[in-house]
């Protein structure tokens, strides 16, 4: 079957599966009892009193999938309730503003891991055992073992506490103040790039300013999991008979590497990248949270915890696995694109 | 043979069998001496090694080392009257200083070791048992026994795991029953248990689905179709050809799981998710520091001592696990064995 | 008069492994002859497979060569392989010496069309001559033109590796990959492959064993090589493509005029396609000579005892007794001391060597100790 025929098939299997995710969003929040959802509609003591006419009128204390129906149509027409957290704000509305932050950050976390994963990878795959080896795969577990919050904290006591170079959230002060009048232009939401197109680069750089810590510690955190799996892919590739007959052909060793090897090795990373991003995408809680970065993370981890805010919580997770399960879907598209057995069945 | 043990009675055929039972095992004793001796070979894993039984020491000692208060549990840190806001750097009396409400760091730190041990092996422990009771099952019968295990790894695997256990937390109910009519169980959930039970949830699927494709790969090698034609059981098929061969990357999962579930559990306490406030718990000490990163800016780091500790203990301990896990992993990969 | 076109004198090789060091081979001699097919023949483990690794120093780590030549004569001027500088080795393989294995599918890289394969194999040998059939095209643009030229003149110039990487600029290369690919079409109809074109953009994983196995084929003889190592091409293959496989290789050698070192553990496929035989035992040459001589009057008792144990209809099975010894501490004297039925006090002892016992049979036992000295 062509990649056309992959891709639609894949396509029509993502139905149920988007299907299964909000029947599980659904049924966690269905655990809460019908007194305390209704607490979320109370605004009044006086209401408080009167909390059996809110269960009733909410439809809080129907069968399951009578709950189930009314939710979901509601969402099938974008409506995903009002957040209590963000003043009342329609929980779409907020998602849909604050993902610009979110994909910004992943956006400049994504390719130095990718890339710097792939890199170190095979260089420590070639040279197995060797120094460089070593001191990759330990300078990696060290990266991976560092608490995402603490090793944020840390940096932000140095530089921004201590140094004052970069600060947190996303912008601040006469940034903030000029990216909300009518005179600026949103072209992508992402200011480190709109702030070029506005014709303002000071705008740019504030934003990088702000974005780097985050970063930093992004690429620092998960690097280390593309470098373990490009290691051990490589070094399966590396002890393929194709390789030898590369050899035997006569190739340069960087080419018998980078050409046949790699190319072979890179599968799995392909899709473990895709894992990545998509999870990224999907909200950096603790990041966006330590960082005061007003991304969907941010807003997810304030609406469960202050509230909670159930509409949101549920708003936000749905949002969530869809773009998980589209994403995943790309990957699987892009992985079918490359090895060519996966394609041709 | 037999008949010579039969003739020299019991005891004879007993000491028999256990010597061939003893050859039959050398080629297994052969592999585990091998693998112990990389392992002891490994400058990585002898770190990891001597990391986790520093700190397993460590909370072994935790009773002597930070004397608990009488009459309370052990593991609520103690707090220095008046119970003023403003922590107070390290000293005489408090090691590693105290915190907001004057908790003591120091033990906090002792005592934290013993509740993450607790976090990562409960967790880790539960979800190997109930990833491998669903892999094998799916594994073995096969046919939408299966397919509905998968859907269900697959519903879980689709969100960020962070997110989900947040929401579990959040929707757990205060109070554990079992309602079977005749008889009631009820049992008050704490926070941590919440957190802990939300973690094995979302953890098991990693197990079951690492066992059911080893299953399914060794299910189709010769050796157990071999055995099969010979007319072997199929329990004895999966004792003795199918577990042995299938066990080790669970494990390697399972080492590599510990570290991050307590990372994960910290992180959860940082946000103010698990244990109460006050209890041992290294996420929950740094909770306590949020609003005293920057103090002045002429002495920004004065409050260092509030999260940089804690946040040590952290990670080295969760280090110590992935460095092992790490070197296990490349010492039980079959492929990469024996160069 | 032949003249010896691949001479391997003394090779020793070594692996360091876990379990102790294995002395894979003993000081092997063999000499391959202009235009001659010599098989090399042995049961597993007796070193035949790196033996010819070996002569193009493809041996993995942790194997060693610790001593020994293997000396190639090129255009009358003859070079020790492993003494070269890398360079050199690399312009050897797949040009002046190519190799086959056993494996066709695991030979080629799955993510990468025949096609592509091949062509890779034609553009990084003969380049050269593919620019001079360039320049003499008509249409050829000026930049091409220079192109072409540099390349000519300078083939591993690292201007036009650089200019091959930007997008639009490597255009140029259109030219030189298409005549190429054309050429690859040709070798492969060569090898009796059916529609060659449509197999040029297939994928290994697409082809039956025996259309990898000449796919390969084609890329091994791709730049007309003057010796082809053949490490059991067909061992992996159904008995009727094998015969296919098998009379390619001997319509090919008749048109090329290769020569080919071929190593398997068949005697039947000596007997039908060798013109000299060289018997080897756990790392060493026990025995060369002329295939008839072989079967007909073989000297060293080991060659006895694999031709015996050949199951015949009619005849009763009359394996060799024992077993091949470890190589990790091989036995001091004779390796296959042991097992023969002939064995002597000085087996045990001394290393028999390799000698000329009669015109043209060489073989390495004390019971043709004397020679033709």
């Amino acid at each position: 079957m062509g990649l056309l025929q992959f891709t639609i098939r894949r396509l029509l299997l993502l139905i149920p599966v988007l299907i299964g995710v909000s029947l599980l969003i659904f049924a966690v929040t269905q655990m809460i009892s019908p007194g305390q959802r209704a607490l979320l509609y109370v605004t009044s003591d006086k209401q408080l009193s009167k909390i059996d006419e809110i269960i009733v009128k909410f439809g809080l204390d129907q069968p399951f999938y009578v709950q189930y129906y009314n939710w979901f149509t509601q969402v099938l027409q974008g409506n995903l309730g009002l957040a209590k957290s963000a003043g009342n704000q329609p929980v779409l509305k907020v998602l849909l503003d604050r993902f610009p932050a979110t994909l910004e950050l992943t956006l400049y976390s994504a390719p130095p891991i990718v890339l710097l994963g792939i890199y170190f990878g095979v260089k420590s795959a070639v040279h197995r055992n060797k120094p460089i080896d070593q001191v990759t795969r330990t300078l990696a577990i060290v990266g991976w073992s560092l608490p995402s919050f603490w090793f944020g904290i840390v940096l932000l006591a140095i530089f921004y506490g201590g140094l004052g170079w970069f600060p947190p959230k996303r912008l601040d002060g006469a940034a903030e103040l000029f990216v909300n009048t009518n005179v600026w232009h949103s072209y992508t939401g992402l200011y480190t790039v709109d702030g070029l197109l506005n014709g303002q680069p000071w705008i740019t750089v504030e934003a990088f300013r702000h974005i780097i810590l985050p970063v930093i510690v992004l690429v620092t955190i998960n690097v280390a999991l593309l470098i373990r799996v490009m290691r051990s892919s490589m070094l399966e590739s590396l002890s393929k008979g194709y390789v030898v007959m590369a050899r035997a052909k006569g190739l340069r060793n960087a080419e018998v590497i980078n050409k046949h090897a790699r190319r072979n090795a890179l599968i799995p990373v392909v899709t473990l990248s895709g894992v990545l991003v998509a999870g990224m995408l999907g909200g950096l809680i603790i990041t966006e949270t330590v960082f005061a970065f007003p991304g969907i993370g941010n807003f997810a981890a304030n609406a469960a915890l202050n509230g909670p805010d159930l509409p949101a919580v549920l708003g936000f997770a749905l949002f969530t696995g869809t773009i998980f399960v589209l994403a995943n879907l790309l990957v699987d598209i892009l992985y079918a694109y490359i090895d060519p057995r996966i394609k041709l069945g | 043979m037999h008949e010579e043990s039969g003739r020299k009675g019991f005891m004879a055929s007993i000491g028999h069998r256990w010597r061939e039972f003893r050859t039959s095992l050398a080629p297994q004793m052969k592999e585990i001496n091998f693998t112990l001796g990389k392992i002891k070979k490994s400058p990585l894993s002898i770190v990891g090694i001597a990391i986790i039984t520093f700190f397993a020491v460590l909370s072994a000692l935790a009773p002597v080392l930070a004397p608990p208060m009488p009459g309370y549990d052990p593991f609520m840190m103690p707090q220095e009257k008046p119970y003023g806001p403003i922590p107070a750097p390290p000293n005489a009396v408090h090691p590693f200083g105290t915190t907001p409400f004057q908790y003591d760091i120091y033990y906090g730190c002792i005592w934290g070791t013993i509740t993450a041990f607790r976090i990562g092996v409960f967790v880790v422990a539960i979800s190997l048992i109930l990833g491998v009771i669903f892999g094998g099952i799916s594994a073995y019968y096969g046919g939408i026994v299966d397919e509905v295990i998968m859907r269900v790894t697959d519903v879980i695997y689709a969100f960020p795991g962070l997110l989900l256990a947040i929401a579990l937390v959040l929707a757990l109910p205060p109070n554990f029953v079992l309602d079977l009519g005749v008889w009631k169980f009820e049992t008050p959930l704490t926070s941590l248990d919440k957190v802990l039970i939300s973690f094995v949830l979302i953890g098991w699927p990693s197990y079951a689905r690492v066992l059911r494709g080893e299953i399914m790969r060794v299910k189709n090698e010769d050796y157990v179709e071999a055995a099969r034609a010979v007319g072997v059981s199929d329990l004895r098929i999966m004792i003795k050809h199918i577990f042995p061969n299938t066990v080790y990357p669970i494990l390697i999962v399972a080492s590599l799981d510990i570290g991050g579930i307590v990372l994960s559990a910290a992180a959860l306490g940082f946000l103010g998710i698990g244990s109460p406030q006050g209890y041992s718990d290294w996420g929950r000490l740094i909770a306590l520091s949020r609003d005293w990163i920057y103090a002045t800016p002429q002495n920004p780091m004065e409050y260092w001592y509030l999260f940089v500790i804690p946040g040590l203990f952290i990670f080295f301990f969760v280090l110590g696990w992935n460095l092992l896990g790490d070197a296990v992993r490349d010492i039980l990969d079959p492929t990469l064995r024996r160069r | 008069m032949e003249k010896p076109l691949l001479e391997i004198e003394g090779l020793v090789l070594r692996f360091y492994t876990y379990e102790g060091v294995v002395e894979a081979l003993d000081e092997v001699d063999l000499t391959l002859m202009e235009g001659e097919t010599l098989g090399v023949v042995g049961e597993t483990g007796c070193g035949k497979s790196v033996t010819g690794l070996s002569s193009l120093d493809l041996v993995p780590p942790p194997g060693r060569i610790e001593a020994g030549k293997v000396i190639l004569r090129k255009r009358d001027k003859k070079y020790d392989l492993l003494d070269q500088k890398d360079a050199f080795l690399r312009s050897v393989r797949g040009k002046d010496v190519s190799m086959i294995f056993q494996d066709p599918r695991s030979s080629l890289n799955p993510v990468y069309s025949v096609g592509d394969q091949i062509t890779e194999v034609l553009l990084l040998h003969r380049r050269v001559e593919m620019c001079q059939q360039i320049l003499q095209e008509k249409k050829l643009s000026r930049f091409d033109k220079y192109i072409y030229f540099h390349i000519l003149t300078n083939p591993r110039s690292i201007v036009v590796r650089f200019l091959s990487n930007i997008p639009i600029v490597n255009l140029f290369r259109r030219r030189i990959n298409s005549l190429a690919w054309k050429e690859a079409v040709e070798i492969l109809r060569s090898m009796r492959i059916p529609d060659p074109e449509r197999v040029m953009g297939m994928y290994p994983h697409e082809l039956s064993g025996g259309m990898a196995q000449r796919a390969v084929i084609a890329m091994a003889l791709a730049c007309n090589p003057t010796i082809l190592i053949a490490d059991e091409p067909t061992t992996n293959l159904d008995v009727t493509v094998q015969f296919q496989i098998l009379s390619l290789i001997r319509e090919l050698k008749a048109k090329y005029g290769s020569s080919i070192l071929y190593i398997t553990h068949d005697m039947g496929v000596v007997a039908e396609i060798c013109d000299r035989v060289a018997v080897m035992y756990a790392g060493n040459v026990v025995e060369i000579a002329e295939v008839h001589e072989i079967f007909k009057s073989q000297m060293h008792p080991y060659t006895k005892g694999l031709l015996e144990s050949i199951p015949r209809a009619g005849h009763p099975f009359k394996p060799i007794e024992g077993t091949v010894p470890t190589l990790i501490d091989p036995p001091k004297g004779c390796r296959f001391n042991d097992r023969c039925p002939h064995a002597m006090d000085i087996c045990v002892k001394l290393k028999p060597k390799l000698v000329e016992a009669e015109k043209g049979h060489f073989v390495a036992c004390h019971l043709f100790g004397r020679g033709l000295a």
